[in-house]
């Protein structure tokens, strides 16, 4: 903690100067990333291990070509050290190339994802591909300020996985059993369900459900997704 | 009198178990493109007025969605001719009725409640503690309360077969013609994504 702090004070500068926000760091860096960057690297010069994601190729061949695809900030930060100091000595010549294979969002000026790729209302519990980008392995949500969502929209988000979890959709990302345990046998297996709102152990029984006027209603799904775009004359119908 | 244009004779609903008991026959998709109105009179009068078996596979479904679809079939309003006083409600058998999915915490907070009229004799279950006694009762409860309040609902609940599991009895199978096709679309799970499929989805965001 005391490292990050005193790199902050360092780098920031006197109070007459402009000081840049998270956010603006954040979109200069995603610029950065959104372009292979080809090193042609003379001799033998140190092959950084902890750049290795999908697509690094050894510098054997004289060629270096690195995707930042899975790489966490503290490895990219050292690997830019370490370019940095390849640079400096001569021993590395940078050439940007523009990417071709990757996707662009078609709103690439929005600061939240979902906003950048027009994705606000249209997402569900359903949309397991999307989900799993904004999880963990062990199925918690990543922090926004990681994944650069706005707040609605990381609510909305964590809500969908919550619901994913609880209809079954993400079998694998599941919290890791301690080590040596062994899980007892169910003696009921399972029940399916969709749409859940609430935690399974926290609802209690509607034992009296009360008149047509003043029925105590069972939820279904969340209020949070009433905006979603819908393609059936019906409206959407959370009270049961 | 004509009961549609097209008399089909379908393994519709894509069902794996009929094509399993039945592949010595080699039965595919089915479906005879001849009018009923070519048919001679006593063939066109057995077709109208002949009671046919459904079945539905109530696995990750709904079950007030399968209940109401049954409902329908029963009481013969998904036919042309049909009118409350003649008895033309068809057979429903309902497979894997244990694998039902109740929306929301429904499991939890749905109860069933019943009186046999005896003092102290007040019994409330929920829907799980029902289905775990009775993996069939949530379905015939359902269906029981969709069908019109009258003498002709005992003989309607008689012609409803429900099994828990796709198991069925030879008799039952050897009279089915139609599968019906399931109301509710099945999620698929992150695990039944191929990975070509994954990376086909673009990142929304990359680190740092």
């Amino acid at each position: 903690m005391r490292k990050r702090e005193r790199a902050r004070r360092r780098a920031r500068p006197g109070r007459e100067g402009v000081r840049k926000g998270g956010r603006e760091r954040m979109k200069e860096r995603h610029l950065l990333l959104c372009r292979w960057v080809k090193f042609h690297i003379a001799g033998s010069a140190i092959y950084p291990r902890f750049l290795i994601g999908q697509g690094a190729v050894n510098t054997h061949c004289g060629y270096y070509e690195c995707h930042h695809s899975c790489i966490t900030p503290s490895g990219f930060r050292q690997a830019g050290k370490c370019l940095k100091r390849l640079f400096l000595m001569n021993e590395i010549e940078g050439v940007i190339e523009p990417t071709s294979e990757r996707p662009q969002p078609p709103n690439p000026t929005a600061s939240c994802p979902i906003y950048r790729w027009n994705l606000q209302n249209k997402y569900n519990y359903t949309d397991v591909l999307l989900l799993s980008q904004f999880i963990r392995s062990d199925g918690g949500m990543l922090p926004q300020r990681i994944t650069g969502l706005c707040a609605q929209e990381h609510t909305k988000i964590a809500i969908c996985v919550q619901m994913a979890h609880r209809a079954g959709l993400l079998p694998d990302h599941k919290p890791p059993l301690p080590v040596g345990h062994v899980p007892k046998p169910k003696s009921n297996p399972p029940l399916n369900r969709y749409l859940t709102r609430y935690s399974v152990n926290s609802v209690k029984p509607i034992y009296k459900t009360g008149l047509k006027w003043c029925k105590k209603r069972m939820s279904v799904g969340h209020s949070a997704l009433k905006n979603n775009v819908r393609y059936s004359p019906k409206p959407l119908y959370i009270k049961h | 009198m004509k009961y549609g244009t097209t008399f089909s004779f379908c393994w519709s609903g894509g069902s794996k178990l009929l094509l399993y008991h039945y592949s010595h026959v080699e039965v595919k998709f089915i479906k005879c493109f001849f009018k009923m109105s070519s048919f001679s009179r006593s063939a066109q009068q057995w077709a109208t007025f002949a009671r046919s078996w459904f079945l539905i596979d109530a696995r990750m479904q709904p079950p007030g969605k399968i209940a109401s679809m049954c409902s329908v079939r029963l009481q013969g309003k998904h036919k042309p001719i049909y009118h409350p006083l003649s008895d033309i409600g068809d057979h429903v058998v309902v497979m894997n009725t244990r694998h039902i999915a109740f929306s929301g915490n429904k499991w939890e907070q749905k109860v069933y409640s019943s009186h046999t009229g005896y003092p102290g004799s007040f019994k409330q279950l929920t829907a799980a503690q029902m289905h775990k006694k009775d993996p069939t009762a949530i379905i015939k409860l359902a269906v029981y309360g969709m069908l019109p309040k009258n003498l002709t609902r005992r003989t309607m609940m008689q012609r409803l077969h429900l099994f828990p599991d796709d198991v069925l009895p030879e008799d039952i199978l050897k009279n089915l013609t139609e599968e019906l096709p399931q109301p509710r679309e099945i999620p698929r799970k992150l695990s039944e994504y191929t990975q070509e499929e994954r990376n086909a989805f673009p990142m929304l965001w990359t680190p740092a």
